[in-house]
Order: C-alpha cells, then structure tokens, then sequence
C-alpha cells in the first residue's frame, strides 16, 4: 500500500510559508538562535482564540489548518504531532511564576497551555475533530515517531493522517542551551511543518516510501544502514537524485558518512534554514516534498551539486547529537 | 493478524513498590494518600500519592551509584520496568530487538524545577546536570540505556492518558507485524510544577480524593509507573512464555470540547470505550469490570458516568476507581490501572472504590468492597486534558 502525502506546510526562520516566496529572500539572523518568520496569524486563526495562544500553538496550527486547506480534507483521521520540548514558554512562566510566588496563588493559564499535547488538542477544538490525536515527545525522534504512526494508520485502513512537528525556542531556553555548553551544535533554531496523509494521491502529490529510525549507531554503521534502507526499497545509492541531511555542525562526521556510499548527488544541508531544534527534521520533509514538486532547491542549502538535473527520488537523513538517526524516502 | 499477549508486568506507586505490595493494598483497603514529604513543595498540607522512598534509596533498588540529577520519573519508571522483565523471563538477548513505548506528562521536569530558581537568580553552576535530562524523551533514551533496549523506542506525551496510549501503540505495532516484544507503560513523579498546576485549576480535594461520591472535591495527584510485556503470538511460542492475559481492544479518541474539562456528556470517553469494543469485536454486556479514570473531580466523574451510562445502558458492569487508593499518577496512570486490570484478572475480584459516602445517582453505586467475582474482561478508561481519551480492554488469557 502507497502512502502520499497530499500537501505541505511549513513556518520556519526563512520565508516558507508563503509557497509563492518560498526560500526566495534569504534572511540574515542575527540573536542567539534562528527564530521562525511567522506569518501574518490573524488570517488563518480566529483572532479571538489567537490572543491565548503561546508561538508553538500558533506555529503548529497555521501549518496543520494550512496543510489541511490545501489537501481538501476538512476532518483529517488523526490529528499526531510530535514536539520534543512541547510548549516551553508556557512551561517557563508557570515555573517562574511558581518561584516568584512562592507556590503562593497562581493562575492555571500557562499551567493549562503547558501540556505537551496542547497543540495537537487545540487543532482538534479548532476544527472539531473526534478521532484519534497522539503527541510524540521522544528527543530527536518526536517527529519520525508521528511519521511513523501517520503510515501505519494508513496501513490500518484510516485516511487523510494530519502529522505535525513544531518546537519553539525562547530567549530564556536559548540561554539556558548556552550555558550547557554544546559544542555539537553550530545554531539552534524552531518551527513548525505539517502533512496531510493520504491513501490516494493526484498530480500535486509526493509518495512517502518508506521511513526507518535507529538509536546509537557509529559513523560506519550509519553508512551501511542508509545502503539498507535503500535495498529495502529495492533502490541503489544510484538511484537517489538529492539528499537532504540535517548537518548539526558544518563539519559532521556523520554526514560524511552518507556521503562516503551515496557520493555523486546534490547533498543539501536543511539546517541552514532551520537550526537545530528536536523536530527540526520536519522541515527537511517538507523540503524534500517541495523540491520534487518544483524541481528546484535554493542554492543556499547546497553542499555538493551532483549532475542529476531533474530529482525522482530523496533520501532524507537526521541525527540528533549522534544517538537519534533517521532515514526517509521520497518519490515522485 | 496477531493476539497481543501479555507476559510480564511491573508496578510502582504509592502503595509501594512491585506487584505484591500494591495488591496487598488493594485487598487490604489500605490507600497510599498521604502528606508529601520528599516532594520539595511549600504545600505540606496537601494529601499526595507518594512513594515513601527518596532517590538515593530507589537509586539503591536499581543498583545506580550517582542518582542526584537522574529524574525521579527515569527511577520510578525503570523500578516497574524491571519487574515486568523479570515476571516475562526476559534475557538480555531477547531485548536487543525489543521496543520501549514509555508515556509521561512531564518527564525530568522534577530535577529541572528544582534548579530553575537558581537559574532566575544567576546562581547556577551546572546547567547540563540540571537540564539536560529536562525533555520527556531523555525519560526514554536512559530508560532503554539502563536495560539494555536496543529497538525502536517511542514516547508519549497526552497527558492523564499518556502510558494508556503506550499500551494501545504497543498493540498495534504487534498486531501490524512491527514488533515482536514490546515494554510499554509510564512513569510519572510528583512535581511541585503539577502540583501547583492543578492547585492553580482548583481540582485538588485538600483531603482525600473521593471519586464518584457526590460531595467529591477533586483528585490527589499522585506518582508511580507501570509496565506490560506485550509479545506477538510468534514470540510467545518462540520461547514458550507463560501468557498472562490479552490486550484485546483499544480507542483513542478527542473529546474536542475543552482544553482541559471533559464535554458534560463525556463523548470523549463513550467513542474511545466504543472503538475499543469494535476492535476487541466485544458487545457491551461481555465487558465484566470498568477501572474508571474516576479521578475525583465533579467534571471527570460526571462526564465518564454518563458516557459509561450511554454505553452500557442498563446492562452496567461492576465498576470502580482505584484513585483513592493511589492518587491521580497522571501520565502513569493508565499503566498502573492496566496493571490493576490485569490482576483483577488473575485474582478474580473487583478492588474497591475508597471513601464514597454518597454515591453520584448517574450509575449503579461503584463497588465499595474486595468482591469475588469471575472477571474475563476487563475495561480500563483514561481520559485526560487537550480532550484525550482512551479505552483499554484486558481479556484473561484465551
């Protein structure tokens, strides 16, 4: 069975929201972190309930209810997101509430938005959705969990899965990954992708052909299980036309690693628009779907340009800090 | 397509530690409430379900040396997921391939509290210890470390239905051929951020919980973890495992009426109870006890009891909450009360419901006393905030 996915979304620190503009202007940050451009909110969210709500409910819906508008799908048959740190400006103010109040009385608000699956429970009010709605929160893998979750519910017989990633990053988090003195990693960042699912797919489509994650590999095995991901699909390294990776750094011995054993494609870092952040791999997806639908890729995100002019098939390749590895595949 | 069998499980919660000792409590009306006195909150004055055990002394248990920036939640999770390892025999060779489905609400959010004043005051030191273990994954990542889990490993995080959810993800990864064994549950430790949540949403009872009473006041939170061996048919009868009961149906489902109340009618809890029969291919009246999330708040109780009531008519099965017992243990919740299931199962008796006084006139009264009773299938809700609600039914092994 062919799982599709019918359409895409994404807020990210560069232009992607606005698919007519996408990656067109390349924005220079400045600040300890890339911080998404955010649309205008007010002409996809009821400006009523958009006043409550924290940038990663904000991020998360515009993209889902935007994925959703352009597949024609009204009520999706699960709504699943995956976020790796949840709804960290809500979780800092009830906490720092907590410490100048001294537990003393406090208002639920912040409390109530904190929960991880906040996001995934507001696009359910929103659009009045009863059926399933799962939240991943699984490190470096938030996002390939409710990926994975979104094909098998195809395969159960469900159709039309919305699958979201979205994590947001606050000064204060920022300060505080600082002070925990990284070096792995060149710049974080934030977002938030969706994707609607489908048994069926049309003309504006892309096939998801498989997707696969693993824990704790070494560089050597990292190359070998991307070999047999790809004969698992029955494809070779020669049949791979792009692969976008997530580079934590500009030297990641990792990508190297992909690179030693699929060596004459367009290599294309995600990263750089994206920084790292736990479900940052969404918008690598989301990349992927776009450049096979436009048979293009912004220059800024290429690291190798292989000889390939049109693109069939992308491999999609994440780790997080080396322990969380991930593969995906893309076909037109 | 695969039976999901169940052959191993392990518990913690405030009744104590493993199986035995939380059934002698059940058997023995003995609840777990009690004043906090390791959680590090201002508000000693309100009843919790706490284990009586600090970190050092579960680090202890587990054989861990340094435990002071390990999450309570990572011990209390490892804690139950050793006994359900050992109940199932097991090996470390059979964990290789194994998968790890672990739901929690907050993950390490007890040892990042603790340090963030000091973060608001530029007085801490050392931000890794005290941080990095913060995410709900991290939970996970060193859970699997410590027990050697080499396979896929998948986190969730909904809320009071958390580790439900895990059990249900654990069926359908077995009964869709991706997995073979799976250790799926949840852990969740008292936190002084929950804790001063749900007193800010004034659904704390200052005194002891009293679920599906009608002068019920709200819940006391709680701690602990659980969680299930779950193999396919084919490794059951690869290493000849004993089988101990039967995940038979499950239904997850959004209530889409609130962020955190239940919808007034409880349609959450009556489409997740309904799919759960559908997938179990069970008509109501086959169901022989409900574990109701019963929490003890006016909104939970109401809204499962109408949805019980629409569902099973007036053919209602024995039911009760074990939250007297145990405080609400948020995302481990469901785990725990699958354990509960589970052992209602294998004892064939009902556990009570404590402290009801004046029944609510909804449903027939809960069941008060230890009742004998020939129990087969086992019906166990979650329901929690952003309209989460889930269904798990146990049957005895076929």
């Amino acid at each position: 069975m062919k799982v599709y996915i019918n359409s895409t979304s994404s807020i990210s620190p560069q232009q992607s929201f606005d698919k007519e503009e996408y990656l067109k202007d390349w924005a220079s940050h400045e600040g300890t972190y890339l911080k998404a451009q955010e649309p205008i909110y007010k002409d996809i969210i009821n400006p009523r309930l958009l006043r409550r709500m924290s940038r990663i409910i904000k991020m998360g819906v515009a993209t889902s209810l935007t994925a959703l508008k352009e597949a024609g799908v009204e009520k999706p048959g699960a709504i699943i997101v995956g976020t790796g740190l949840g709804c960290i400006q809500d979780t800092e103010k009830f906490l720092s509430d907590i410490v100048t109040s001294e537990e003393g009385i406090l208002s639920p608000t912040a409390f109530i938005q904190s929960t991880h699956n906040t996001v995934a429970g507001q696009i359910a009010l929103l659009i009045g959705c009863n059926e399933d709605n799962f939240t991943y929160v699984n490190r470096g893998h938030s996002f390939e969990n409710a990926l994975m979750d979104g094909v098998l519910r195809i395969k159960e017989g469900s159709n039309n899965i919305l699958v979201a990633g979205a994590d947001e990053m606050t000064d204060e988090v920022a300060a505080i990954i600082k002070a925990m003195d990284y070096d792995q990693v060149d710049v974080w960042g934030e977002g938030a992708s969706a994707f609607v699912l489908s048994v069926e797919g049309s003309e504006t489509s892309v096939e998801l052909v498989g997707t696969r994650s693993l824990n704790n590999l070494s560089e050597e095995e990292v190359s070998g299980e991307a070999i047999e991901f790809l004969s698992h699909h029955n494809l070779t390294s020669e049949d791979i036309d792009v692969v976008i990776v997530g580079m934590n750094k500009e030297e990641d011995s990792y990508i190297q690693a992909i690179k030693a054993v699929i060596p004459d494609t367009t290599l294309v870092n995600f990263k750089r628009v994206t920084g790292e952040f736990l479900t940052a791999v969404a918008f690598g997806y989301q990349l992927g779907v776009n450049a096979l639908l436009t048979q293009s890729i912004n220059d800024h995100l290429i690291i190798d340009k292989g000889e390939k002019t049109s693109f069939k098939k992308i491999l999609v390749y994440n780790h997080y800090f080396g322990f969380n590895h991930s593969f995906g595949l893309l076909s037109k | 397509m695969s039976k999901v069998y169940i052959t191993g499980f392990g518990i913690v919660s405030s009744l104590g530690v493993g199986v035995e000792l939380n059934l002698a409590s059940l058997k023995g009306f003995k609840s777990g409430i009690s004043m906090p006195s390791f959680l590090q909150t201002s508000h000693k004055e309100l009843p919790v379900g706490e284990l009586k055990f600090s970190n050092e002394e579960l680090g202890e248990k587990l054989r861990i040396k340094k435990c002071q920036s390990v999450s309570r939640t990572a011990l209390l999770g490892l804690l139950a997921a050793e006994e359900a390892l050992e109940m199932a025999s097991l090996q470390e060779s059979d964990l290789k391939r194994a998968a790890l489905i672990n739901g929690t609400s907050v993950g390490g959010m007890d040892v990042s509290e603790l340090a963030y004043p000091s973060v608001l005051n530029n007085s801490l030191k050392e931000y890794r210890n005290a941080f990095e273990n913060h995410d709900c994954g991290a939970i996970s990542q060193y859970m699997a470390r410590h027990l050697k889990i080499h396979g896929h490993i998948e986190t969730i995080s909904t809320a009071c239905s958390s580790s439900a959810n895990s059990i249900m993800n654990a069926g359908r990864l077995i009964r869709a051929g991706m997995a073979d064994k799976v250790l799926a549950g949840g852990t969740d430790a008292l936190s002084i951020f929950t804790l001063n949540g749900f007193g800010a949403l004034k659904i704390l009872d200052p005194q002891h919980c009293k679920p599906f009473d009608a002068t019920r006041k709200g819940l006391n939170l709680g701690e602990g973890a659980a969680f299930l061996v779950l193999e396919s048919e084919r490794s059951v009868e690869e290493r000849g495992a004993p089988v101990l009961g039967e995940l038979v149906g499950y239904g997850n489902c959004n209530d889409a009426y609130h962020q955190t109340a239940s919808s007034p009618d409880g349609l959450g809890a009556y489409l997740a109870m309904g799919k759960a029969l559908k997938i179990a291919n069970l008509l109501p009246q086959e169901v022989d006890y409900i574990n109701a999330h019963g929490t003890g708040t006016q909104n939970n109780d109401m809204s499962e009891s109408k949805a019980i009531k629409k569902l099973f008519s007036d053919d209602i099965p024995v039911y009760s909450s074990t939250k007297a017992y145990t405080g609400h243990a948020l995302g481990a919740a469901g785990a725990i009360e699958a354990v509960y299931s589970l052992l209602s199962i294998r004892e064939q008796v009902v556990f009570p419901n404590l402290n009801v006084e004046a029944p609510m006139d909804i449903l027939p009264d809960p069941i008060t006393k230890v009742q004998p009773a020939k129990i087969q299938k086992v019906l166990s809700n979650s329901l929690g905030f952003g309209g989460n609600s889930t269904s798990l039914i146990f049957s005895s092994a076929s």
